[in-house]
């Protein structure tokens, strides 16, 4: 898809050649973007897809030159209107950025300035490039602010970002960021860090705003279906190169690349469902045939926080009725907020409800705590959105995975052993792995060893608070799998909580949409998809990207 | 201001009720701590002609000092004199410990605020300075420059500033009797610059760390990264953004060593013959009157929790995210 300039149309307003980007590393240096080539035409929107690591980023931040300090570009061109990016001075770049190129970063919660009024922020934007000051620049920092689809602009001007939520912040940072019309934008995964919901109003509103002051958008995802659905072109990047490019539903329709089809195919908006709903009276492995025993009831919970500064107490669980079949996967989806992280620890035991019932197995555990808990502790294990997070740094895999058995004295120092290399071939992972710090691993790695290390006590009942949202589309893929093959071969129970319906359509048997703290709906995936009765639900799965390539 | 005040309405009031709690806490330990360390008001006063007083006149001897008393009855007795106002008395001037501090703390409060204001002058330019370059020489340098000040010892930095200064340019303004501030300012200030220099000094080394950790955290910020990307010039970039968020934890070091400067700088007092609060409690001390080191100590710890007050106001101002708080 290369387009030699056309005296008909209008030239590219970015113009990438050849460009080769390498960081100096403790092995070496490290090649991260290797001969790229990518045009952008004004007014244009063009998405960048590859998983982590594929050098997306590295690319966008060679077009404001804000590479991390240890990368360097080793060759090629980033052309902007006449000027070669790569050549500029430091001078000529500042007045570059913001005015001509403007950046959304990727986590709203981060990006702003806590000390500073986000009106301040927007002003400052327009002041360095002298096109405004004082109360001219807060004037058009409130007219930005609403043309983002900020609500009572006037008065949240003056706010900190603080009292922003995420997705308020980075409607700030889409207004800061293309405050001086800047012939490009170049949108660094704007709406990965927020709730479904949130993402598809925030994108709506870049993309009206970007076209409104005619900027170009580059858009940087790991999610095929989103930019198949908003971007006019996409180009696949792979291990640092660009394997394909093209219009958007060309791409998607007849992918000519083999990795552009593994995306596509792992893509949870239109992969193929998982598990199957097995027909009544079949018996399978050591599933219990026939009609399902409830594994975990959840009975009338209700779980009330104190809020510091408020007198009423915040009703995060209310009333909530759920059920976890033996050897099936129960879904909770809600947004942020929605209490569906309460429900999981709560159905963990982590938390005491303050009304209802706990039942697992037949049993009331509600109550019981300390020595009583223990039986109930080894069957119900976690696995949390951040392996990352969940795994101590020190720890080796081996010690990691080795620890419930520990803590738990279960056999003696041998036959751990033994057991961790059984788990770890269980969940895929070469032995050799097991003397690694989770530094060393990478992201579906330190998840694999977080079920490994959650199966290690032969549990009933995995609860996966977020499991996989952290996670590549490929690497998801595998650990879907990964989590069906065990269910097959262990007759696990799985509580699966995750905002992300299309997952849940890949994975569940059984499924309850969650909001402000009570069940809405719920039911069998496919039916509910396919008829919700929720204005709700209906919005959650209008929020998957790329529900309309699914269909055709 | 009414926000500033809505803010603050309820961790004020526990921070009071902490307050309290520490302020009985630090008397009742000061009491213990006079009475089991052996000897007492008349042996400091007798020395060893103490010895050869009788029975009869020890006994009296005590009721004077009145130290006769059960020790719950004189700790009682010097906390309901304290909350009425009434410090006691220090029986060998025979001036109330009101008057004493009232003389004392001023010069104590100056010489703090003039050593603080130098370990920033110092310390925060200086932490800007070594993470300009992390690990360069320019780094290198400003960390030795700080490690030394850590380590060398105050007394030895006075002693030989003061010696060096005295012989060399014969300029020795400390041994001309201490004047105040209102009474005398220019030589005041003069015979206050040598302590507050020795103190500013050592308050340097923390300060100088905490911005120089500061920064660079704050340096690799996503929100840094967002104003570059709009074009910030460097200056106004470590300015309006770094510097004003590397603050944050500065203040509280600030207040820290505020509050340690505050219970008296002895060495520096005692070196440089500033007549402040250090020096009280240890003539305190030495004379074993215990009603002078019970109320200047408690004294002491007032100022410590003020400071901290004043402290947390401050962050209030630099945060706005512990505003809302």
């Amino acid at each position: 898809m290369s387009t030699p300039s056309d005296p008909g149309r209008a030239g590219p307003v970015l113009s990438v050649r050849g460009l080769r980007v390498a960081f100096s590393t403790a092995r070496g240096d490290v090649e991260a973007v290797r001969g790229v080539d990518l045009d952008v035409r004004a007014g244009e929107t063009v998405a960048v897809v590859g998983e982590s690591g594929s050098g997306k980023s590295t690319l966008a931040s060679c077009v404001n030159r804000l590479l991390p300090e240890n990368g360097r570009i080793t060759a090629g061109s980033v052309r902007l209107g006449d000027l070669d990016l790569t050549t500029a001075d430091e001078r000529t770049l500042r007045d570059v950025r913001g005015r001509r190129v403007g950046m959304v970063p990727q986590d709203p919660m981060t990006g702003l300035n806590p000390v500073l009024t986000v009106g301040a922020q927007i002003a400052e934007a327009l002041e360095v490039h002298d096109r405004a000051r004082g109360s001219a620049a807060r004037a058009d920092a409130v007219a930005l602010l609403e043309r983002a689809g900020l609500t009572d602009a006037g008065h949240r001007v003056d706010q900190y970002p603080h009292e922003f939520s995420g997705g308020m912040r980075q409607r700030v940072l889409i207004a800061m960021a293309l405050a001086c019309r800047p012939e490009v934008l170049l949108a660094d995964e704007p709406t990965s860090a927020l709730d479904v919901t949130v993402q598809r109003l925030v994108l709506d509103q870049m993309a009206e705003l970007a076209d409104d002051l005619g900027s170009a958008v580059v858009l940087i995802t790991h999610d095929l279906a989103l930019a198949a659905e908003r971007a006019d072109r996409v180009a696949v990047m792979y291990r640092g190169e660009i394997v394909e490019t093209g219009p958007a539903e060309e791409l998607v329709t007849q992918p000519r690349h083999e990795y552009t089809r593994r995306l596509l195919g792992a893509a949870p908006g239109l992969a193929a469902r998982k598990v199957r709903d097995r027909p009544a009276g079949a018996s399978e492995g050591a599933v219990d045939p026939g009609e399902e025993s409830p594994l975990l009831t959840l009975s009338g919970v209700v779980r009330r926080y104190r809020v510091p500064g408020r007198s009423e107490p915040l009703t995060a669980v209310d009333q909530v009725d759920l059920e976890v079949p033996v050897g099936r996967t129960v879904a909770v989806v809600g947004e942020s907020g929605s209490g569906k992280s309460t429900t999981a620890r709560l159905a963990l035991r982590l938390e005491d409800p303050d009304e209802g019932t706990v039942h697992f197995d037949g049993e009331d555990v509600t109550g019981r705590r300390g020595r009583r808990l223990r039986g109930f502790r080894r069957a119900v294990q976690p696995v949390f959105q951040n392996p990352y997070a969940s795994l101590d740094p020190r720890y080796t895999v081996e010690q990691a995975v080795a620890e419930p058995l520990v803590v738990h004295r279960v056999g003696d120092a041998r036959t751990r052993r033994v057991a961790v290399r059984e788990l770890l071939d269980r969940v895929a992972l070469p032995v050799a792995l097991a003397e690694r710090r989770p530094h060393e691993l990478s992201g579906g790695q330190r998840q694999r060893v977080a079920i490994a290390r959650a199966l290690a006590l032969d549990p009933r009942l995995v609860v996966m608070d977020e499991a996989v949202s952290a996670l590549d589309v490929l690497v998801q893929e595998q650990v879907l799998d990964l989590m069906v093959r065990l269910q097959e071969e262990l007759g696990l129970s799985y509580l699966f909580i995750t905002h992300d319906l299309a997952v849940v359509r890949l994975v569940a048997h059984r499924v309850y949409v969650m909001k402000d703290g009570r069940i809405v709906e719920h039911g069998d995936p496919e039916a509910l998809f396919a008829d919700p009765r929720e204005d709700y639900t209906r919005r959650l799965l209008d929020a998957i990207p790329g529900r309309s390539l699914a269909r055709s | 201001m009414t926000r500033l005040r809505a803010a603050l309405s309820r961790p004020l009031v526990r921070r009071l009720a902490e307050a309290v709690v520490t302020l009985v806490g630090v008397s009742l330990l000061t009491f213990v701590v006079l009475r089991v360390v052996p000897g007492d008001q008349i042996t400091a006063s007798y020395g060893i002609a103490a010895g050869e007083l009788s029975p009869d006149q020890i006994r009296s001897l005590e009721a004077y000092y009145g130290i006769d008393r059960p020790w719950p009855v004189q700790y009682l007795g010097w906390l309901g004199g304290v909350l009425s106002g009434n410090l006691g008395l220090s029986t060998a001037s025979g001036t109330s410990v009101a008057a004493l501090t009232a003389q004392a703390l001023p010069n104590t409060v100056e010489l703090a605020v003039l050593a603080i204001v130098v370990g920033l002058l110092l310390g925060i330019p200086g932490g800007m300075l070594a993470a300009s370059r992390p690990g360069r020489a320019r780094d290198g340098a400003t960390q030795l420059g700080s490690l030394l000040s850590l380590s060398v010892p105050s007394f030895l930095l006075a002693t030989a500033l003061a010696t060096f200064l005295a012989n060399q340019l014969g300029w020795y303004p400390n041994g001309e009797g201490y004047r105040t501030l209102l009474e005398d300012p220019w030589l005041n200030l003069q015979q206050m610059a040598l302590p507050a220099l020795v103190l500013g000094v050592s308050i340097a080394s923390p300060v100088l760390q905490t911005t120089r950790t500061a920064i660079l955290g704050v340096r690799s910020e996503d929100f840094v990264r967002t104003a570059r990307a709009k074009g910030v010039p460097p200056r106004l970039l470590q300015v309006r953004h770094v510097l004003r968020n590397a603050l944050i934890p500065v203040v509280t070091m600030t207040g820290l060593q505020f509050g340690f400067l505050l219970s008296g700088a002895l060495v520096a007092e005692q070196i440089f013959a500033v007549p402040g609060i250090g020096r009280q409690v240890l003539l305190g001390l030495q004379q074993k009157e215990y009603a002078v080191v019970q109320s200047t100590v408690l004294v002491i710890a007032v100022m410590f929790v003020l400071v901290n007050l004043l402290t947390d106001l401050v962050y209030r101002l630099v945060d706005p995210r512990v505003r809302a708080r």
